[in-house]
């Protein structure tokens, strides 16, 4: 199974992982050497800067953006379990930087080494089969970023429908925004509790024991909603699904 | 339209609550979307269309100076009196004078959202010159003294016996839950209008730069009728609507209708140059085409360009799931959803707007849907950095970006807070979940849990597992 | 004149006072695949097209079947009068020959001005039939009034091969240069549903249209 590819992969852990689920960040780890990957952590990563930048505070943004460039500039391939990340550093910080040329040849170069989990797994690696086992019905929620900012919705469902024991299926409106979209959360909160809502009608509908996305954020505005009303689903993260290690730490 | 966009929070809420309204809301949105999505799927050349589509916009645009210059000149060769109003107010003085001058006591009006925004209506009925109303749902909210709740389907709020009462009571009509019976006698009421009206008044699809042509895209015919039988018509639209050509139309045509109701074709494209000739067998002594500034050429100015491209499909409305749960009202303006969150800061100015930008997920689904590709959500992150810019944001939030900001300049300080946090997370939180947040961030706790913070971060984990040193990579 | 010339100066400024340029070509889309190139074709297709709007497309020999088949349709519909333009002979004969499968009383079109008319049927010889779309085109040309499709319970559009168009874009380069005052694409009935997204025919025009292509 780990068979030497000579791929080395800088993991960008994101804030929200590192901070309240680490269990994420062992499980995309354990994905990726699975299959030979060398995984390496830049341990003074800290944040892409996305909630300033969504928000319009690009000064705090550009503070975040540039720090990260420093972080991650020269790794070859950088993987990260977040969609929405992902989305950050490769679409937006050629924005941020639009009016500084040095910095936004920086940008692009490390736009282009940016990759959300199930997206190098599939499209760079080429695994069709994640090798792990789960046992459950599972059906999964695209994220708005990683399907609509990264066009990425193929890679996560070719994985999980390759995993033994897991019976995948499709729930309506699988694109439809949970209603996180970060500080909006909070911003307008009675809004986005109806998108929860509706998302949760949609999960429970399929009699799926689990939803999983490739997108914390999401995760916890989903699961929140889950566990305040006491629905018999779990919201898992798709690395964790893939790695067979759902919650675990060493 | 008075606007009160500034009351979206609580307007929003009422619209929550409002269980008619989210059925209403539901069947609606969920209808176009289904029907577009077929005519999309029907239509092979769909996503080429968007690129010539968004490109023929771009070039009305970029050469405006031109290709306006060109409709004025070309519309007066047939006919036409064009003014030019610089702001609401403007024009409802030059519609009045209109009217005045022309001798109007009754007009007759097909659907104009320009209208709407300036609050034309108003002016002329100020005048004692009586509007009425033609396209159905139009007619409806007129009766019923409301604002309209869609771009598309003005009445879209009202169930069948809302409207049988309405026509009831203000009409005098039998009570019927028939819709058929209904339209009938809309139509007959409406057709009275038509015959004996001074004056027409429409809005204007597109306006074609090379023939001086208005161009009206109607699915009940009233844009015809009002273009036709009325001795004088008067046309307002934005300064955008000019495109380059009368050849650009097919393009266009072949995503607006699709896009809108999901519909290949309207009914009626009625395409308009000047006034009654000698030969001709109808048509209107009189042609009078308002064009209207209000904010536009400020827009044509700045970084917002790319929304003047917009075609009043109504897609990107349809669409947004925050508008799906509120509805149209809950923005407080003429244009909802996606468009009016971009067009109301523009036009009114951020101050008065400012919940619009902020209360979207930047979720994507307009600008995946536009047929002129406007790139709505970036628009809406670079309005948020405007209002930051212009001291609007709350001193609260101002202060938790620049702690933030702070925090994350050092994986140092990070993990220092991290630390704590893990400690205290463990020794209050057992059960890994937090039950309430404070201030602001109650919005988030009030109906959902929000994860405690890990015992240990993933860095610090890291490090042990691989038997890391601090100092090292 | 003053107040559009401001507008004119206030938009050159927000363009930066960049020198005017000139209109570019057409965004011509490329043509649908499969476009029928043959006259039978554009009638083939805009007929598949016509019936799918809820259109009605007779063709065949006039005396036998179109005219007693159109006839019967109107009968159903209600109608009692029948209307056509003054200058168009076409309609005119069509519209003798068909009053007695009705009987149907021939009005002029000033009968049909007014709120409570007769259920009427106007007859009209259409100027080009588009393909693509089941698209009726009729314009001002030549004194043409709208009348028969604006006014009237039933559009009835008389048709002949050479009036078959590929697309809209053949059609308005057939009336390009100088446009006549007015060029109604009419695809389908009047048609709303603004009540409840409940779709009803007949709103401000005519709640069922009719081609006629009568092969004598």
């Amino acid at each position: 199974m780990a068979q030497k590819r000579g791929i080395s992969v800088s993991l960008f852990s994101t804030c929200l992982a590192d901070t309240f689920f680490p269990s994420v960040c062992f499980a995309t780890v354990a994905v990726l050497e699975r299959f030979g990957v060398d995984v390496r952590v830049p341990l003074s990563q800290t944040c892409c800067g996305q909630p300033a930048f969504n928000s319009g505070n690009r000064k705090e943004a550009r503070r975040m953006a540039a720090k990260f460039l420093s972080v991650f500039q020269g790794e070859e391939h950088i993987v990260t379990p977040s969609g929405s990340c992902a989305a950050m550093v490769k679409h937006e910080y050629p924005v941020l930087f639009r009016d500084e040329p040095r910095m936004l040849s920086l940008a692009y170069h490390v736009a282009g080494r940016v990759f959300e989990l199930s997206q190098f797994l599939v499209d760079v690696l080429g695994v069709e089969d994640p090798g792990s086992t789960y046992r459950g019905k599972v059906t999964y929620h695209d994220s708005c970023h990683l399907k609509r900012g990264l066009g990425v919705a193929d890679a996560p469902r070719t994985l999980l429908k390759a995993i033994r024991g897991v019976e995948f299926v499709e729930m309506e409106e699988s694109d439809r925004c949970c209603g996180f979209g970060g500080v909006f959360s909070v911003k307008y909160p009675h809004i986005s509790c109806r998108m929860a809502d509706r998302k949760i009608e949609r999960i429970l509908e399929t009699g799926a024991q689990v939803v999983t996305s490739g997108d914390i954020g999401c995760l916890m505005n989903i699961g929140g909603t889950i566990s305040r009303s006491g629905y018999p689903v779990r919201a898992v993260h798709i690395a964790e699904i893939l790695a067979g290690s759902e919650g675990a730490v060493p | 339209m008075e606007p009160r966009v500034r009351h979206f929070v609580r307007n929003s809420e009422k619209a929550l609550a409002d269980r008619q309204l989210q059925v209403a809301l539901s069947r609606t949105t969920g209808k176009f979307l289904e029907n577009r999505a077929a005519a999309v799927a029907e239509f092979p050349r769909f996503e080429g269309a968007r690129e010539s589509a968004s490109r023929i916009r771009q070039e009305a645009l970029d050469n405006l100076d031109a290709h306006l210059a060109r409709f004025i000149t070309e519309a007066r060769k047939r006919g036409a009196v064009v003014h030019a109003a610089r702001d609401g107010p403007e024009a409802r003085e030059i519609a009045a004078r209109i009217a005045k001058e022309e001798g109007v006591s009754l007009a007759v009006k097909s659907k104009s959202m320009i209208a709407e925004e300036v609050g034309l209506n108003g002016a002329l009925e100020a005048d004692g010159v009586e509007v009425v109303e033609t396209d159905l749902g139009e007619y409806i909210i007129q009766l019923a003294g409301e604002p309209p709740s869609h771009i598309i389907a003005p009445a879209i709020h009202k169930t069948r016996e809302d409207v049988s009462r309405l026509f009831e009571e203000k009409l005098g009509e039998p009570y019927t839950e028939e819709i058929p019976a209904l339209t009938r006698i809309a139509r007959r009421r409406l057709r009275d209008k038509f015959f004996s009206a001074q004056m027409g008044i429409s809005g204007a699809n597109f306006l074609c730069a090379d023939t001086g042509s208005v161009v009206l895209v109607t699915n009940e015919g009233n844009g015809r009728m009002v273009a036709t039988l009325p001795r004088v018509h008067m046309v307002i639209a934005g300064i955008d609507k000019v495109i380059p050509r009368l050849a650009d139309l097919p393009v266009l045509l072949s995503l607006l209708p699709r896009s809108a109701t999901g519909q290949a074709l309207s009914s009626y494209v009625s395409v308009l140059t000047g006034t009654k000739r000698a030969g001709d067998a109808e048509g209107p002594e009189r042609l009078h085409i308002i064009l209207l500034d209000n904010g536009r050429t400020g827009i044509l100015q700045g970084k917002y360009r790319e929304i003047l491209k917009c075609i009043r499909c109504g897609a990107c409305i349809n669409v947004c799931p925050v508008f799906q749960s509120v509805g149209g009202h809950a923005y407080g303006w003429v244009y909802p959803g996606p468009v009016g969150s971009v067009l109301a800061p523009l036009i009114l100015g951020l101050p008065e707007s400012s919940p619009l930008p902020n209360a979207s997920t930047l979720c994507g689904a307009c600008g995946e849907v536009c047929p002129v590709k406007i790139p709505i959500p970036g628009m809406l992150v670079e309005l948020r950095g405007d209002e930051r810019e212009q001291g609007l944001k709350t001193p609260a939030e101002v202060l938790g970006m620049k702690a933030y900001a702070s925090v994350m300049s050092r994986a140092g300080i990070l993990e220092a807070f991290q630390r704590v946090a893990g400690v205290v997370s463990a020794l209050l939180f057992k059960e890994r979940k937090i039950e309430w947040l404070p201030f602001a961030f109650s919005g988030w706790t009030e109906r959902r849990d929000f994860p405690a913070p890990a015992p240990q971060p993933f860095r610090k984990l890291w490090k042990r597992q691989r038997g890391i040193r601090p100092w090292t990579r | 004149m003053r107040q559009t010339a401001e507008l004119l100066d206030r938009v050159r400024a927000a363009l930066r006072g960049r020198t005017v340029a000139e209109p570019g070509l057409p965004y011509v889309a490329p043509r649908e695949p499969g476009a029928p190139g043959s006259a039978q074709g554009r009638i083939d297709l805009f007929r598949r097209k016509f019936e799918a709007l809820g259109g009605t497309f007779l063709a065949g020999p006039a005396a036998e079947s179109v005219i007693p088949a159109l006839g019967e349709l109107l009968r159903a519909e209600g109608v009692t009068a029948l209307f056509f333009p003054e200058e168009d002979p076409a309609s005119r004969s069509l519209a003798d020959a068909l009053v007695p499968c009705g009987p149907f009383l021939l009005v002029s079109p000033a009968d049909i001005r007014q709120a409570e008319p007769p259920v009427s049927a106007g007859i009209q010889s259409a100027e080009f039939a588009i393909a693509e779309s089941g698209t009726i085109v009729q314009t001002s040309r030549g004194g043409t009034s709208l009348w028969p499709g604006l006014a009237s319970d039933v559009h009835v559009c008389l048709l002949s091969p050479d009036r078959f168009l590929d697309g809209m874009e053949d059609c308005l380069e057939a009336l390009s240069g100088d446009p006549p005052r007015s060029i109604s694409l009419i695809t389908g009935p009047s048609r709303t549903a603004d009540i409840e997204l409940t779709l009803t025919m007949g709103v401000h025009g005519p709640r069922r249209v009719i081609a006629v292509l009568p092969s004598s």
